[in-house]
């Protein structure tokens, strides 16, 4: 007999610890959440955790967005009413804001379920 | 003789010979083509295996060094990641498998448990190497396939030493045969002289000693580590897979494309930056793209370069370029012999080999030294490494 006692719970232990490994890298919780901007002409897609400012050429102006230690915001837009600066920081899945006069649009996505709503009711 | 000879040299001899055998098995490996240049089968490590129970730990880490720079000298990566993946994983594993080893003992854990444990510990320790190097956070995708590749390989690599430990005559009494005594580093070229050399191949010898060759290399690194226009390191990776073709290396350049592919693969699965294109759920941002293609063209650019300049009869300096250089003789001993090897008799083949090193008299090859260079080949490897430096300095002038 070639095995000893504790060859088979170590293959084991190795092929759990390869399973656990592979669930992780596929479940929807795990993976982060990335921003999407979107201006009229183009589309970025930033990991939340990234660190950059986008400059978005809109209809009226450059709208500035700063992706800043796990949030994003609009830190400055040409609009009037600035309400799209004043909305202040995302980060949570589904959160959005939006400079409708420069047709600028950010938005946090990801996977994982915006706040368990779904689930609850149901 | 082998019995009247002191302990510790007679160990260093075991080193060396299973030295050998790694080399031998590196080279195995080496041939067989992987979707990614660190994956590995873990053949190289059947010695290592085999080494735990008749090597005290000192002995035994100096195989593990040697498994390192053989691997890194035959396979050329001795300048590129594919060596610090190597290196951290080696040394890593080898210590992992040693103290489960020592501390569980034989009765209860066999080289089947140890050496899937070892396989683990490899593939956990480059892939930590890969996150840092390569991709980046998408190496999650790929960390379970390996891990599960390497569990399935390392278990039957257990295996396979489980059995030959059983069956093989040698290994019941290693000490009754020993090589020789009368090392000479530079026997090392003899390994070189095993297989057929291309004209390319001549011409790199006769003109380039090896010594001037790593140098060169080692001056050619910065140049590109230190380029940061991903065009440039582009162009630089082409011109070292010029050179590397033009040293006479066997380069595929269809494995290359793919390795690169996988690599800009990876990175685009984390999206970064301006969308470019969306295939399906894929989506092609240029930051991920910039940063997979500068990843691949820096990993195959060093892997090309290392491949042009390190050159299997470089001598290590010290008692331990010694060690590699007899490490590289029995090597070339055992290449010569591959085809001494059959599937059904591999036990006996593989005995034979290493109880009948022991006759092996072929001590007078006396190589055309090391150190042989010539003006001309010294003054084409100047050249060679200015103008590695020349897509560096354009990106910084632009």
């Amino acid at each position: 007999m070639l095995l000893k006692p504790l060859d088979i719970p170590v293959i084991i232990l190795a092929t759990a610890i390869t399973v656990i490994i592979g669930l992780k890298a596929f479940d929807r919780e795990t993976n982060s959440l990335n921003v999407v901007v979107r201006g009229p002409d183009k589309t970025w897609i930033f990991p939340l955790e990234a660190e950059e400012r986008v400059s978005v050429a809109g209809s009226i102006g450059e709208t500035m967005v700063e992706i800043r230690k796990g949030h994003a915001a609009i830190v400055s837009s040409p609009c009037n009413g600035q309400t799209c600066v004043a909305a202040g920081k995302i980060n949570k899945n589904g959160q959005w804001a939006a400079c409708l006069p420069n047709r600028v649009f950010i938005l946090v996505e990801g996977a994982a379920d915006a706040d368990g709503i779904d689930a609850a009711s149901w | 003789m082998a019995l009247m000879q002191p302990p510790g040299k007679t160990l260093l001899e075991k080193v060396s010979l299973l030295g050998g055998l790694c080399f031998f098995l590196s080279t195995l490996e080496y041939m067989i083509p992987k979707p990614l240049p660190f994956i590995r089968l873990g053949l190289a490590n059947f010695p290592i295996l085999l080494a735990l129970d008749i090597l005290p730990f000192n002995y035994f880490t100096l195989l593990a060094a040697l498994k390192i720079a053989g691997q890194a000298l035959i396979s050329g990566t001795l300048f590129s990641y594919v060596f610090l993946f190597s290196l951290s994983g080696t040394a890593f594993s080898s210590l992992l498998m040693y103290a489960l080893c020592k501390c569980l003992g034989k009765k209860r854990i066999s080289l089947v448990g140890v050496s899937a444990s070892g396989a683990m510990a490899f593939n956990a320790v480059t892939l930590i190497m890969a996150y840092y190097f390569v991709f980046g956070k998408s190496i999650r995708y790929a960390a379970a396939p390996i891990l599960a590749l390497g569990i399935v390989t390392g278990t039957l690599l257990g295996f396979l030493c489980e059995y030959f430990v059983k069956h093989s005559k040698w290994y019941s009494n290693p000490d009754a045969h020993i090589i020789n005594e009368d090392v000479n580093v530079s026997l090392a070229i003899h390994a070189l002289k095993s297989h057929a050399m291309n004209a390319r191949e001549r011409f790199c010898i006769k003109h380039f000693s090896s010594s001037d060759l790593a140098i060169a290399g080692l001056c050619m690194i910065p140049a590109l580590l230190f380029n940061q226009d991903t065009y440039m390191r582009l162009i630089q990776f082409l011109f070292f897979f010029f050179i590397a073709l033009l040293s006479g290396k066997k380069i595929n350049p269809l494995i290359t494309l793919s390795i690169m592919l996988t690599i800009v693969f990876f990175n685009l699965l984390v999206p970064y930056g301006e969308l470019l294109y969306s295939i399906g759920p894929l989506k092609i941002t240029s930051g991920a793209l910039l940063s997979g293609l500068r990843r691949a063209v820096t990993l195959e650019g060093l892997f090309m370069l290392s491949r042009s300049c390190i050159r299997s009869d470089l001598a290590f300096p010290g008692a331990f370029g010694k060690l590699a250089g007899e490490s590289l003789r029995v090597f070339s001993r055992l290449a010569e012999a591959k085809n001494f090897f059959t599937r059904k008799n591999w036990i006996e083949s593989l005995d034979g080999l290493l109880s009948g090193y022991t006759q092996d008299v072929s001590r007078e090859i006396k190589t055309e030294s090391e150190k042989k260079h010539s003006l001309s080949g010294r003054i084409i490897l100047a050249l060679v490494a200015i103008l590695a430096w020349v897509p560096l300095i354009i990106g910084e002038c632009l």
